[in-house]
């Protein structure tokens, strides 16, 4: 099952992602994105330090300003 | 007289309500396969309810029976998301919605069937086995929340919840003839729902009628402490502010659905917008041009939440690693979203795929400026038969007119239109955030309400 499986995904993303195209703009991302269209109160408030602060305490981090996660050996 | 009619006279009592759907239940859902598990505590529960009317100290649900889709919490039964990945797992706790409805004395009678993991739009993708169609006998019900809609449609409950994160509450409510409403996102708190897409679910109600999905709709709708997603607002009285009068109201049709659509849909769907006319509401042509985009937007967008959702079953806890025992969709749905969450592919798939969601989100949001709803079909094509073989990209084709709404984060409500070939064909109205009211007017005043 698993290869016929494969073969059909990687159809999927092929023609899906042709019949995206291109395009050039801000991305949506959840929560924040979805809320600032309902609330009335104006906008959210950015705390700037706060993405800062919490690299600054993980254990591993890129260069890029991701967490470097330890995926379990239990996994594939 | 309506179960709610005749529960609130003291005609019925709850514990009579719970038996006849119980009865029905026994003599009818082995065809019908809408449940996976019943509560076995229904009827006790009930006797407490009928106690409590006698006492004056009733909720606004008391006594109604509803059935729930087998990925939200209820405590002490199996939330298994039609998986084997999850068969032995109870609950040990009540979503919120759960809460809500149990304080308001609604009786929950089990856990219904749908499409494994949400993962389908047909509710044949089901370890427990395919959902028949009670309103079109041999067809697909629908879904992924085919057992709630199936259960509305077969008279085994009064309300059904069920989530939606691309159609899965409309598209089996248009399938099946009933009413179904996907809330604005964050209305209704998510907490107790076991993720398919978490920027996309949002839980809500199918009922046989609009006033029972406005009831359901006010009792689980709301703020809560305990999900950061949902809005700081207080909903209305959905149920008593409804009404049939659209004078001024302003109903937007976008000739995109036309190029997508079965003509034999688009004729119900238009024969319900002159319905509507008739209440008073006026019919204008608007644009979607982006609207071929939505489909690839959504489901890329998907792989990767979903493939996340899922690293939480990975044998230690849940029983079974869900690799090993799920079903071809939801495999392939995981290997997608392994691919392309990889970080070098993800500025090429899944970034693209949300840079498109702000262009669809924008395109309705400027529609919608410009009316009250947007109304439109609910599927592109008739329900298939059971069993037909169809390719996936013929099947995710089903969600075309439903996942704008989902991307925008906007309320979408499904009410019958008409049928063809005595197949039902559901009429799709679409509002601005917030505005839930006015899509269960015009489906009231659709209905025939006053």
């Amino acid at each position: 099952m698993e290869e016929k499986v494969r073969r059909e995904a990687e159809r999927v993303l092929k023609e899906l992602s042709e019949a995206l195209g291109e395009i050039d703009l801000e991305e949506t991302y959840y929560v924040v994105e979805e809320i600032n269209i309902t609330r009335a109160d104006g906008e959210p408030e950015l705390r700037e330090g706060l993405r800062r602060a919490a690299l600054e305490i993980a254990p591993k981090r890129d260069e890029e300003g991701y967490y470097i996660a330890e995926v379990g050996g239990w996994v594939a | 007289m309506s179960a709610l009619e005749e529960l609130r006279s003291g005609a019925l009592s709850a514990k009579e309500n719970v038996a006849r759907y119980l009865e029905a239940i026994e003599a009818r859902d082995g065809e019908v396969n809408a449940f996976i598990e019943l509560n076995p505590h229904a009827e006790q529960e009930a006797r407490r309810v009928d106690e409590r009317i006698e006492e004056g100290k009733a909720g606004k649900l008391a006594g109604l029976v509803v059935a729930v889709k087998s990925n939200i919490n209820v405590r002490g039964l199996r939330a298994t998301c039609a998986s084997k990945t999850l068969e032995n797992y109870v609950s040990p706790y009540d979503a919120t919605v759960i809460e809500r409805i149990r304080r308001e004395d609604g009786v929950i009678i089990g856990m219904t069937n749908m499409d494994e993991f949400a993962c389908g739009s047909s509710g044949e993708t089901s370890y427990f086995g395919p959902t028949q169609n009670p309103s079109a006998r041999g067809r697909i019900p629908g879904g992924s929340s085919s057992g709630s809609a199936a259960a509305i449609a077969a008279g085994f409950a009064d309300l059904a919840l069920g989530s939606d994160t691309g159609g899965s509450i409309r598209n089996p409510a248009s399938h099946c003839g009933v009413v179904g409403i996907k809330p604005t996102y964050g209305l209704v708190p998510r907490h107790g729902l076991i993720d398919l897409a978490m920027s996309l679910d949002q839980i809500g109600p199918l009922a046989g009628d609009v006033r029972s999905a406005a009831l359901l709709l006010e009792v689980i709708a709301g703020h809560s402490d305990r999900e950061a997603t949902t809005l700081r607002v207080s909903p209305p009285e959905y149920s008593s502010a409804l009404s049939a009068d659209l004078s001024g109201m302003r109903i937007g049709f976008a000739r995109e659905f036309e190029e997508y659509t079965a003509k034999e849909i688009i004729r119900e769907v238009k024969h319900a917008l002159s319905k509507l006319e008739a209440q008073g509401a006026s019919v204008v042509e608007v644009e979607l041009p982006s609207l071929d985009k939505a489909l690839p937007a959504y489901y890329l967008t998907v792989f990767v939440e979903f493939f996340s959702a899922t690293r939480r079953y990975d044998g230690r806890r849940y029983g079974y690693r869900i690799e090993e025992v799920c079903g071809e969709e939801v495999l392939r749905r995981i290997m997608l979203g392994r691919y392309i969450s990889q970080k070098e592919y993800s500025g090429r798939y899944y970034r693209r795929a949300l840079q498109f969601r702000s262009l669809i989100k924008r395109e309705v949001l400027s529609a919608l400026a410009e009316v009250d709803l947007l109304a439109g079909p609910t599927t592109p094509k008739l329900p298939h038969r059971l069993g037909e073989s169809l390719s996936p990209l013929e099947m995710y084709a089903y969600d075309l007119l439903t996942v704008p709404a989902n991307l925008a984060g906007i309320p979408a409500g499904v009410v019958k239109a008409g049928e063809v070939r005595g197949i039902p064909v559901g009429l799709q109205l679409h509002a601005r955030p917030l505005e839930e009211q006015k899509i269960l007017n015009a489906m009231y005043a659709l209905e025939g309400g006053t």
